[in-house]
């Protein structure tokens, strides 16, 4: 069985040192890397990342989540995730990434 | 063809013509016989008769005959005193002769003496006395030649004997006469001297012969020596003609014949077939005057003589013809009679069997067979109405009882699930045979969800419209708790308070529920009061042994335990009601389980067959007993549901694909989105870790997927052949720690121990094995 893996669509939107990311898709080891690839931080201080179009976010996206975290912790800037769905939120949740989402 | 012929038509004519048959074809016979039988009766007596008859005539003139000679002897003996020459005396003695006739009842027409010459008897003196109109005439006369004077005598007698002569016409009187003669001779000559002669008058005689009459047309003849006819009706014969002219005229032998016989002096009869006399046949009877040689024929008609037989046939005849026109008369109104009778009696029953009992058998029965007819048609009239009125009165009630048959069989026959799902996990089937009277049995069988299956099997106390109410009642709770509650037992035990509830008339209702995962198999339960039921596993039927429970509808707020077994693909549960185990035959022993689990033995794979075949078994025990209870069976087949399986290659770009195959088995499992989302990205981890890690230093290496359900869980099995590796010994990362200092790896197991209820590895003939699983109710 061979199906074309589900590509991530990233749009970027600057607002001085806010950035919003939508993302739709799926957040799995292909795309991943390509989200931390494509996203400039610099003068960023704050990071949303709007979820509303992710269906799976797996432990590869998780762990691009933890990195654009520590990068963000060491621009004295913040990381936020909205518009998660009760699915996915229960992910961050079960591995302890509830920080990162805007509270419910 | 007769039979059919007579059965066509009426016992009157049918009497008629038997018996008439009959009656003519015996009185023939006996006119027949008495025919036969009289004739010669008859013949006889007429011979008989005829012999009388002919005898008192010949009696007659054997006196005549012996008078007349007498006389001519007396005569004779005193002309021998007499001399010749004594004439005076002579003439004396004559008319004394002549006066002897006179006083008697003989009459002599004349006397005579011929005195011959001595030389030449021809001449002579004749001296004769003659009587005429009562006076005497004498007087004597010379005879030149005796033969021309007396020419009825051959010749001159001589010798002292009497002679007869034949008779013949007085000249004088013209009366029918004879002679007798006898010689004589004077004292004083030696030889005879002459002939002394009386001539006898016959008319008398000839009169009472010719007015003599038998049987009518029967005449009396006198025949001559000669045979000549001395009288005969027919006057150119009589003293003209013999009986041998007669036959040679008439070309008769049989005459000559009794002209021979009387010359011989013989007497008898005969039959002739026709007469000088009389016409037709005609009977001759003769006998002969022995003193004269004469004879007498009596001639009759034999038609005659026999007349009194066919005047007694024509008597008979008409007298059985009147009987048989009054026999006719009497038996056709004695049939009309009781035919009549009959018909009225055939309507009055057709009357009473369409109901109408106005009119009664009024006529005097002809006979008394249709007396009993009659008296049976009013019996059964009685009889009829008493019924009628027995009937009337339970009409009402039997009608109300047959429409609520109807109604409880069509209320039955609703409730009973007629279409079997077709799923591929399982096949079901039912069999229901209804006793004659409404009973309570069921089986009902549903979906409660897309995987859930529910099949009930139920027998109602009671029978007609009450148990139909309470059955249905009873399915529609039943099927009503069931989907309406995830456990059985509660199910159950709701169904049987809401049975309980307002049951005034005590009905219960045993059954057995049970409910399937179509997915893992699994079959909860309940056998409330019911029998036990049969499964087969491992190629054998046995009885299951379940928890006993109270019967619903008969106890409030009873507990039901219910109980669990597993099936696996194959596996069949056999349901069935007690009208199965308890069919009885003949000898009222009942089919009993043992022969149930053992039919059963024979295991058809069409659930559809098994159940025929246990019935027939059924059958072929009860023979003709007929069946007592309803007979309601189902089985139940689990086929097992189908689990999938797939190959990847061990690469990431196949994520999408596991996910989709994955998707799709559960989709058939019908679990919920977040089951399935939970699967989904445990899967993934699972993949992932395989595709980057399993086969580092090999290309095509592979993963193979496998889904299957088990123990109410859908499981998903990944096989790699990479180096063994068990990633759940693998320690868990703490989650509690700053993700700042957090490690990067190991959240994908963890993350998929979390995600799924099972999660296990295994490495068996050189694969790694990690199987997850997820509950399929989640």
């Amino acid at each position: 069985m061979e199906t074309t893996n589900k590509d991530l669509v990233i749009e970027q939107k600057h607002e001085g040192t806010k950035l919003t990311c939508t993302l739709s898709g799926w957040l799995d080891p292909n795309t991943s890397p390509k989200l931390i690839e494509q996203i400039d931080l610099a003068e960023i201080k704050e990071l949303v990342f709007d979820m509303k179009n992710v269906e799976y976010v797996f432990s590869a996206g998780l762990r691009a989540f933890m990195i654009f975290q520590r990068i963000m912790d060491a621009q004295n800037g913040t990381i936020k995730l909205i518009n998660v769905s009760d699915q996915v939120r229960s992910i961050f949740e079960y591995t302890g990434f509830e920080s990162l989402l805007e509270p419910k | 063809m007769l039979k059919s012929w007579f059965r066509k038509h009426s016992l009157n004519f049918k009497l008629n013509i038997s018996i008439l048959t009959c009656v003519c074809l015996g009185f023939f016979g006996l006119i027949t016989f008495i025919s036969q039988y009289a004739e010669p009766i008859i013949q006889s007596q007429s011979e008989h008769n005829a012999k009388q008859t002919v005898d008192s005539y010949i009696a007659d003139i054997t006196f005549l005959v012996s008078d007349t000679e007498r006389i001519v002897l007396n005569t004779k003996n005193t002309l021998d005193q007499l001399s010749s020459t004594d004439m005076e005396s002579l003439l004396v003695v004559l008319n004394s002769a002549i006066k002897t006739g006179s006083n008697s009842t003989l009459t002599f027409t004349n006397a005579w003496v011929y005195i011959f010459q001595p030389n030449n008897v021809i001449k002579g003196n004749l001296y004769i006395s003659t009587k005429e109109n009562g006076e005497t005439y004498f007087k004597s006369e010379k005879v030149s030649n005796f033969y021309d004077r007396f020419p009825w005598f051959k010749e001159v007698p001589k010798k002292e004997k009497i002679y007869w002569s034949e008779p013949y016409k007085d000249k004088t009187s013209g009366q029918v006469v004879v002679t007798c003669l006898v010689p004589f001779k004077f004292k004083d000559t030696g030889d005879f001297s002459g002939l002394v002669a009386l001539t006898v008058d016959l008319s008398r005689i000839q009169e009472s012969i010719n007015h003599f009459s038998y049987y009518k047309s029967g005449k009396l003849l006198l025949l001559s020596r000669t045979g000549l006819y001395v009288t005969h009706p027919n006057p150119n014969i009589a003293l003209k003609k013999t009986i041998f002219d007669l036959a040679d005229e008439l070309n008769l032998d049989q005459l000559a014949y009794v002209g021979m016989e009387l010359a011989k002096g013989k007497s008898g009869q005969i039959e002739i077939d026709h007469s000088s006399v009389i016409s037709g046949q005609a009977i001759f009877f003769y006998a002969p005057i022995k003193k004269l040689g004469w004879g007498f024929c009596l001639v009759y008609s034999k038609k005659e003589f026999l007349r009194p037989i066919h005047h007694f046939q024509i008597i008979v005849l008409l007298a059985f013809c009147a009987g048989a026109v009054l026999l006719f008369f009497l038996i056709s109104h004695i049939c009309r009679k009781s035919t009549d009778q009959l018909l009225t009696l055939s309507s009055l029953a057709t009357q009473y069997g369409n109901g109408d009992f106005t009119e009664n058998f009024k006529d005097n029965p002809s006979s008394s067979d249709i007396n009993v007819i009659a008296n049976a048609l009013t019996s059964m009239k009685e009889n009829l109405l008493n019924y009628i009125e027995k009937e009337r009165k339970t009409a009402s009630d039997q009608q109300r009882n047959e429409s609520e048959l109807e109604i409880a069989h069509s209320i039955q026959k609703s409730a009973l699930s007629e279409q079997y799902p077709q799923h591929e996990a399982f096949d079901i089937s039912t069999l229901m045979i209804p006793a004659k009277q409404i009973g309570g049995d069921f089986y009902d069988f549903f979906f409660i969800n897309e995987n859930r299956f529910a099949f009930v099997i139920a027998d109602v106390s009671g029978k007609g419209i009450p148990a139909a109410l309470f059955m249905m009642k009873a399915q529609t709770l039943i099927k009503n708790a069931c989907k309406n509650n995830r456990d059985l037992a509660s199910a159950i035990h709701l169904a049987n308070n809401e049975l309980c509830e307002g049951n005034e008339s005590c009905m219960f209702v045993t059954a057995f529920i049970a409910v399937v995962d179509l997915i893992s198999g699994n079959m909860n339960f309940v056998n409330a009061g019911h029998t036990i039921p049969l499964f087969y596993t491992n190629d054998k039927y046995r009885f299951l042994n379940p928890q006993k429970n109270i019967v619903l509808g008969a106890k409030e707020n009873a507990e039901f335990v219910a109980e669990k077994i597993s099936l696996t693909s194959g596996d069949r549960v056999f349901i069935y009601t007690d009208g199965v185990t308890e069919a009885e035959n003949e000898e009222s022993d009942f089919y009993g389980e043992k022969r149930l689990e053992h039919v059963l033995q024979k295991i058809s794979s069409s659930p559809t067959r098994n159940l025929h075949n246990v019935l027939q078994d059924i059958k072929k025990f009860t023979k003709t007993a007929p069946q007592s209870d309803d007979i309601a069976m189902l089985e139940f087949v689990y086929n097992g549901f189908k689990t999938g399986s797939i190959v990847f290659a061990a690469d990431l770009k196949n994520l999408a694909g596991m996910i989709n195959f994955l998707k799709g088995e559960m989709n058939k499992h019908n679990l919920s989105e977040a089951a399935q989302f939970a699967m989904i990205s445990a899967a993934e981890e699972i993949f992932s870790n395989i595709a980057l890690y399993a086969y580092k230093s090999e290309e095509n290496g592979t993963i193979k997927i496998k889904t299957f359900t088990k123990d109410d869980k859908f499981y998903a099995s990944f096989s790699d052949s990479g180096k063994p590796y068990n990633p759940l010994a693998k320690k868990d990362p703490d989650i509690k720690q700053d993700i700042k200092k957090r490690e990067v790896g190991g959240l994908g197991v963890f993350l998929a121990k979390k995600l799924t209820d099972d999660i296990s590895y295994s490495y068996k003939k050189g694969l790694n094995i990690l199987t997850i699983g997820i509950s399929l109710h989640k």
